[in-house]
């Protein structure tokens, strides 16, 4: 038959060029009757396809770490392919990684889920959808005094910080008038601690680290708490004034700031396990004049 | 412009032969050209001057012109760093502009150009192919998105059911 020596011969064509002129020929020849049967039959053609399950999964896993952790799971029931290609904690883990890391202590229920990866991964992220939406499975309401405006992580040495955080633990000063009470909470794990002063003084300000909760009274004494524990240890400062103070693992330093006009300061460095006290005098750091300055 | 003598000619201007996987022979710009990692690896491991055609046989003349087009607007581009990865969480699926409109492709064009972009190791174009589907995704509906990509559905009612309450949660937005 005629037409199947043309099929024949358009195959042959061995270039893209060839079988475009050859196109191009034929077109010219169609009639319009023969146009609107071919425009037809081309608009069917939709050049769609299932990116998602066809693509190789690596790829998979970049594409869905541009979307929300609760993409994944709305979409399982598209089709077969998707739910297989969702259900995979290959996709998953890598969208949850932006979230958890390893470290982490396991979930509320994680536990009992071990060697189930699916379900390890629904409940993560299950938890991270509830969160950022605002309505996590659990919180903690924090009451902090309403008239002293408070500094998270204050850098400003002369701004005490109020409540002070790390990692999953909160720490803040009691909403009371007599501000006498630290607070410490893990939120995680629920745990909490209520440590003040011997005399419950007023409570200047908080440092919190992963192992203490550190904090000044208006009687001149720093004190440290044991999270883990509970020990509460404290040491007089050599002056009444109050410090400037910071606190690293179980080690609290500071220095007590003495009038502007003083040319030395008191530092001190105090250990919570051997309770040892350091002091030695720093020279203070003279007035700031600009080098282009103003006349003396 | 005459290149009189090879040693006067610019090495990241000089032109390359790449052969596609139908048998087509393009030539490019090194420079271009080497947006892929692949062949600059290959270029470097030939260490030749890159008068032997490169054999690309994985990609096909269509979607090769494509890509080195791509490969052409973003000639001076910084290289990627490799820590880009890490901070996922700002990740956004913004695209610049030109992408954009470079993107406006039917599915089965940008499915070719995200692999191809894949085999021949361009990160920055597989990023803006995995934005771009990812772009397509955002928000839809199971049903919008069997539209979106002609996706049969292959559950029955009950089994569809099913996944729906298992999921519940990932519902609200």
């Amino acid at each position: 038959m005629a037409a199947s020596g043309v099929v024949e011969a358009f195959k042959r064509l061995s270039t893209s060029d060839e079988r475009a002129a050859a196109l191009e020929a034929i077109i010219k020849e169609l009639n319009p009757y023969e146009w609107r049967e071919a425009f037809a039959r081309l608009k069917r053609r939709t050049f769609q396809c299932d990116l998602v399950s066809s693509l190789p999964i690596e790829i998979g896993i970049q594409i869905f770490r541009y979307l929300d952790i609760s993409t994944p799971f709305r979409l399982q029931s598209v089709s077969k392919n998707w739910r297989r290609l969702l259900t995979s904690p290959d996709i998953l883990r890598p969208m949850l990684s932006t979230w958890y890391s390893d470290l982490d202590r396991p979930l509320e229920g994680e536990a009992s889920l071990r060697g189930q990866d699916y379900a390890v991964c629904q409940l993560k992220a299950e938890h991270m959808h509830r969160f950022r939406r605002g309505a996590p499975f659990s919180w903690v309401r924090i009451n902090l005094s309403e008239q002293e405006p408070w500094n998270m992580r204050s850098t400003m040495p002369r701004h005490p910080a109020k409540v002070d955080f790390i990692d999953e633990t909160v720490a803040w000063l009691d909403n009371t008038p007599e501000s006498s009470l630290v607070k410490v909470c893990n939120l995680r794990t629920k745990k909490s601690l209520i440590v003040g002063g011997e005399g419950r003084e007023r409570i200047h300000y908080i440092k919190l680290t992963t192992e203490l909760i550190s904090f000044t009274t208006f009687s001149g004494r720093i004190y440290a708490c044991d999270l883990a524990t509970g020990e509460r240890r404290s040491f007089r400062l050599p002056s009444a004034r109050s410090p400037i103070f910071s606190c690293r693992g179980r080690t609290i330093g500071g220095t007590i700031w003495e009038a502007q006009t003083s040319e030395e300061s008191t530092v001190f460095i105090w250990n919570f396990d051997t309770c040892k006290c350091q002091t030695f005098q720093i020279e203070n750091p003279r007035p700031y004049h600009p080098p282009w300055g103003t006349a003396q | 412009m005459a290149a009189a003598s090879t040693s006067a000619v610019d090495p990241a201007k000089k032109m390359i032969m790449l052969t596609t996987s139908d048998n087509i022979d393009i030539k490019v710009e090194r420079e271009v050209a080497e947006r892929s990692i692949l062949i600059k690896n290959l270029l470097e491991d030939l260490g030749s001057e890159g008068d032997e055609p490169i054999p690309i046989p994985n990609v096909n003349e269509a979607v090769m012109k494509k890509v080195l087009e791509w490969c052409e607007q973003h000639r001076k581009d910084p290289p990627a760093t490799q820590d880009d990865d890490s901070d996922s969480r700002k990740k956004s699926t913004d695209i610049d502009e030109w992408d954009q409109k470079f993107m406006q492709v039917d599915q089965e064009m940008l499915f070719e150009i995200i692999l191809a972009a894949n085999y021949l190791d361009i990160k920055a174009l597989l990023d803006v192919g995995c934005k771009t589907v990812a772009n397509m995704i955002k928000g839809k509906s199971p049903d919008e998105i069997r539209k979106t990509f002609n996706i049969q559905n292959d559950f029955t009612p009950e089994e569809e059911d099913q996944i729906r309450r298992e999921n519940e949660w990932a519902e609200d937005r």
